[in-house]
């Protein structure tokens, strides 16, 4: 097994992948994560990792009414004997589980000061925290990045050796276009991609909510689970006065004498807008988590276990 | 602050402009920050929310536009303020203010109405024209004159205070009205020159019709004290008023009636004299006719200026600079009221610049009786003399009977005795009485032989113009015995021997006195013609000449008239004006007035008061023309000491201005770092 923080190129760092977020420190932090999330499985928090197909595996799932047509050999006749009705007996498929991050770069999610992080570099390094991981779990691991309404999966890698592509396609991404969450996770799905977990990581700064995404994906038979990024100091604007607000993906202009009081309402906005994504969430069954930009990525990580879901 | 609207109105342009740029500016919002926010959308919501468009956006921006527009209002008023602003630069430019005081005289006498020089606009009054030439000072007004408009009678009052604004001090000279009062014009000027003696290039600007004042005017003139002034004379005695004139102090041309004497005849009662003193103001002697108008119900000059009015004239000469006495004689005093008027003769290259005091007036009056003590052992021809006169109350007391070291103490003794008549009696004479003293025994106080008795020669009158023996001749009268008179100093000789001693004479040293050196006994003069006409003239002179005339009231002055009777409504005629309502205290009228001519007043229960008028002793147009220094517009020396306010507006607008605008820097500068 290969340490990722021994298999960086040293000083200098692997090409092409972001120092400023993946260096040594990082890659150790993130190993550390791994052992935890074995220690965790171990304990029993964890057993193996199954898909919930109904189909050929050898392990009793289930009872289903016959139906004319089905297979007469997964009859099970000792129901029959007693009851004298026809059930068919089903069993779950097991196959290796697919984890997809659907990571948003609009804008938004870029502002930051001069030499702090923004919104965009935490999801990148809680990305490459929990797909290395599941790498480390023999997950399959794809990113989507999604913006515009777009969201096209790469082709999915398995084993922790992929860690290092992971990290450069991480480290390739540019913020850019427009936030269209639900247009995306529709674009996501048109692809196609075997059923598995969904990590959708967004600021969800959408005008057209978060609702529609997640049913769309739970529908389909995707597991979703959202991670909602958010920075507070937002809440704490050094600006008041007289201002024009613009917006930094459409361009839209707000004239506003921001003060306090306004700078409250606009929390009470996002605070219901959070709700929303929970309920939205908690409709289809997903986890949903909110994340400060202040809270350093590990914990991001280990709130994401604790939630139960991601390794679960 | 009406300077710094003036100095603000030539700003307009530039302020306009500069409102209009902060304006431009603002809809420009050059100065809003623009913030970059992730998600619009939310705000939004806020903004619809928190209603913070309208509040914050449209409000307080207004406000603030508000705020700055009051700061740079405050900025540019400053700037036009006094002395840091573009007027007191401009003032700097310009030399200091004037400041004229316009002196209006509206006593009385500007009511008058005078028709103007050519005649053509018909009477009109002299306050209006005093309107006239003040207006046309205001008009020539110099840049940065101010004026204080004042209105002088008895009390002078502010009429408008110092303004450089013509269309105030026009309106209030308009504003201007005459007063019944009389003029102070030594109060007036005093006033006037303590108003402005103090200021930049002070002058004073008199405007009068040089009526009569309640002082003379050489008493007024001390009150100018250096202060320029300017004369400004209207009605008639501005007709020959000429730069020159004005800028001479010689006496002017002018004839003026002085005084007028009523007096009726002790002889005839219905008869008298009407007397007057004509002077002559002119350098030299000058032919004068002197009218006489008799009235019956005449008050003003125009009553006595009828052609049938006039009952008597003379012409006289006058001296230079004189004045002289006439008289018309047996004239009818029925109609009781006279006039005199002087006017120049035909021939006199005169031109009387003064013809308010062309007049004098005069009243009859009804005659009292002259009391008379006559002490002596009794002499028919005397006696006989006496009783001519219906206008004499004679006591006879004997020499015995004549006690006169009893008078000091006993008044009663002398109650109703005007003169007095010793006729040889060697007692003393009262001290206040005026006496007529006939006495041939030598006098205690000559020298042995010096007054002896003895034979008269030649007789002659020594002073045929003495009013005691005026018109009468006493050359052939017969005297056995006479006695000769050493003559008093200031005595004037009324019979004396022809190059030889004086026999009788005339004393007027407070208490009038005659002392004839004779005996009615040893001569015939008692048994002649003129006896009665001596004793007349004589006892007239005595009891004095005024004692039968009306005193005149003074124009201007104060006037208290006696009542006969109390508790009664007067009505007072006064001169040219209708007739009102006259104040009367229990025993007196009380009154004052400028109106020349004779004021009656009359009772409900038909009494009549008569009084005429004089002018004031120091009434001449002449001394009037004397003017104080002459007025220069534009002095080389002046000083601009206009009182200021200790703090002036453009402090505070300065201070306020500096607050607001450090007040909007310390909001913008919060707006962006808190």
């Amino acid at each position: 097994m290969a340490d990722p923080a021994t298999s960086t190129s040293g000083k200098g760092g692997v090409s092409g992948i972001r120092e400023d977020l993946f260096d040594a420190t990082f890659l150790r932090r993130i190993e550390h994560l791994a052992l935890l999330a074995r220690r965790m499985a171990s304990s029993g928090q964890r057993a193996a990792r199954r898909s919930k197909k109904i189909g050929g595996g050898i392990e009793f799932a289930d009872h289903r009414d016959y139906a004319p047509g089905d297979d007469l050999r997964h009859l099970d006749w000792k129901v029959y004997g007693r009851t004298e009705r026809m059930l068919l007996r089903q069993y779950e498929e097991e196959e290796d589980l697919s984890v997809y991050f659907l990571l948003d770069r609009s804008p938004s999610m870029a502002m930051a000061p001069p030499g702090e992080l923004s919104l965009f570099d935490r999801a990148l390094q809680i990305t490459a925290a929990l797909g290395y991981i599941a790498l480390s779990n023999l997950d399959r691991v794809a990113l989507a990045p999604m913006t515009d309404g777009k969201a096209r999966p790469e082709r999915p890698v398995r084993g922790r050796a992929q860690l290092f592509r992971i990290l450069r396609v991480l480290s390739s991404l540019e913020p850019g276009g427009q936030t269209a969450i639900r247009d995306s996770i529709r674009d996501f799905c048109r692809y196609k991609p075997r059923r598995g977990l969904v990590v959708l990581i967004s600021d969800l700064y959408d005008p057209d909510g978060l609702g529609d995404g997640l049913r769309e994906l739970a529908a389909r038979g995707y597991e979703p689970m959202v991670v909602q990024l958010c920075d507070e100091r937002i809440f704490q604007a050094s600006v008041f006065g007289d201002l024009t607000l613009v917006d930094v993906e459409t361009g839209e202009r707000q004239e506003i004498w921001l003060t306090p009081e306004v700078v409250a309402t606009y929390r009470e906005v996002w605070d219901e807008l959070s709700a929303q994504v929970e309920s939205a969430a908690r409709e289809v069954g997903a986890r949903a988590l909110r994340v400060d930009l202040a809270l350093p990525f590990d914990e991001v990580v280990m709130k994401v276990f604790r939630s139960g879901g991601f390794l679960g | 602050m009406i300077g710094t609207f003036d100095t603000l109105q030539a700003l307009f342009p530039w302020a306009a402009g500069a409102l209009g740029v902060l304006t431009l500016l603002y809809l420009l919002e050059p100065r809003r920050r623009q913030v970059a926010v992730p998600f619009g959308a939310l705000w939004r919501k806020v903004l619809e929310r928190a209603e913070a468009r309208r509040i914050g956006r449209r409000w307080r921006r207004f406000f603030s536009w508000l705020f700055l527009a009051v700061c740079i209002s405050a900025l540019l008023a400053a700037v036009g303020e006094e002395p840091l602003g573009l007027r007191a630069l401009r003032e700097r430019q310009q030399p200091p203010p004037l400041h004229t005081v316009l002196l209006v005289d509206v006593s009385a006498t500007m009511a008058t109405l005078d028709g103007d020089r050519d005649g053509a606009l018909g009477p009109r009054q002299r306050l209006d024209e005093a309107r006239r030439r003040l207006r046309a000072v205001v008009e020539d007004a110099l840049p940065r004159e101010r004026f204080l408009v004042v209105a002088a009678a008895v009390a002078p009052r502010t009429q408008a205070p110092w303004s450089e604004e013509k269309r105030a001090v026009l309106a209030a000279i308009d504003g201007l009205e005459a007063t019944d009062a009389g003029l102070d014009l030594e109060r007036a000027l005093a006033a006037a020159v303590d108003a402005v003696q103090d200021r930049s290039t002070p002058r004073v600007v008199v405007v009068t019709d040089g009526g009569p004042s309640l002082h003379p005017v050489a008493r007024a003139l001390d009150a100018i004290r250096g202060v320029p002034v300017r004369w400004l004379i209207v009605g008639p005695a501005a007709l020959g008023e000429t730069p020159e004139e004005a800028a001479s102090e010689r006496l002017v041309d002018n004839a003026a009636v002085e005084r007028v004497g009523v007096r009726s005849s002790l002889i005839d009662p219905g008869r008298g004299v009407v007397s007057a003193r004509v002077r002559n103001d002119r350098g030299q002697a000058t032919r004068l006719r002197v009218l006489l108008s008799a009235a019956r119900d005449g008050r003003a000059p125009e009553d006595f200026a009828r052609p049938e009015a006039v009952v008597a004239e003379q012409v006289v000469e006058v001296p230079p600079r004189s004045t002289v006495a006439v008289a018309f004689a047996d004239v009818t005093l029925a109609p009781g009221r006279f006039a005199v008027q002087v006017r120049p003769a035909a021939d006199a290259d005169f031109r009387d610049l003064a013809p308010f005091d062309d007049w004098g007036f005069g009243v009859a009056a009804r005659r009292r009786k002259v009391g008379v003590l006559l002490v002596g052992k009794g002499n028919l021809f005397l006696e006989a003399a006496l009783l001519a006169h219906d206008g004499l109350d004679v006591r006879r007391v004997s020499p015995q009977d004549y006690r006169p070291a009893a008078f000091p103490r006993d008044k009663r003794l002398l109650h109703g005795v005007d003169v007095a008549i010793l006729d040889q009696v060697e007692a003393e004479a009262p001290q206040d009485t005026p006496v007529w003293r006939f006495d041939l025994r030598p006098h205690t106080a000559a020298a042995p032989g010096e007054e002896a008795p003895r034979s008269a020669g030649e007789l002659v009158i020594g002073e045929e113009d003495h009013p005691a023996v005026r018109a009468l001749s006493l050359h052939d009268a017969n005297f056995d015995q006479v006695r000769g008179l050493t003559l008093p100093t200031g005595a004037h000789p009324l019979l004396k021997e022809r190059g030889g001693a004086v026999l009788a004479y005339a004393r007027d040293d407070g208490v009038r006195r005659l002392d004839f050196g004779i005996d009615l006994l040893e001569t015939d003069l008692g048994g002649r013609y003129f006896m009665p006409l001596l004793v007349g003239n004589a006892v007239e002179w005595l009891a004095g000449e005024e004692a039968a005339i009306v005193s005149p009231l003074e124009v201007g002055r104060p006037w208290a008239i006696g009542l006969p009777v109390g508790g009664q409504r007067w009505t007072w005629f006064e001169p040219g004006l209708p007739p009102r309502q006259a104040h009367a205290s229990d025993d007196a009228l009380l009154a004052s007035s400028e109106a020349q001519g004779i004021h009656v007043w009359t009772s409900d229960s038909g009494l009549e008061l008569a009084r005429p008028t004089r002018l004031a002793d120091g009434e001449r147009p002449g001394r009037v023309g004397k003017r104080g220094p002459a007025w220069t517009p534009h002095p080389t020396a002046a000083r601009d000491d206009t009182p200021r306010a200790p703090w002036p507006a453009w402090t505070l607008l300065v201070a306020f201005a500096a607050a607001a605008l450090l007040l909007e820097w310390g909001l913008y500068q919060r707006r962006r770092t808190v």
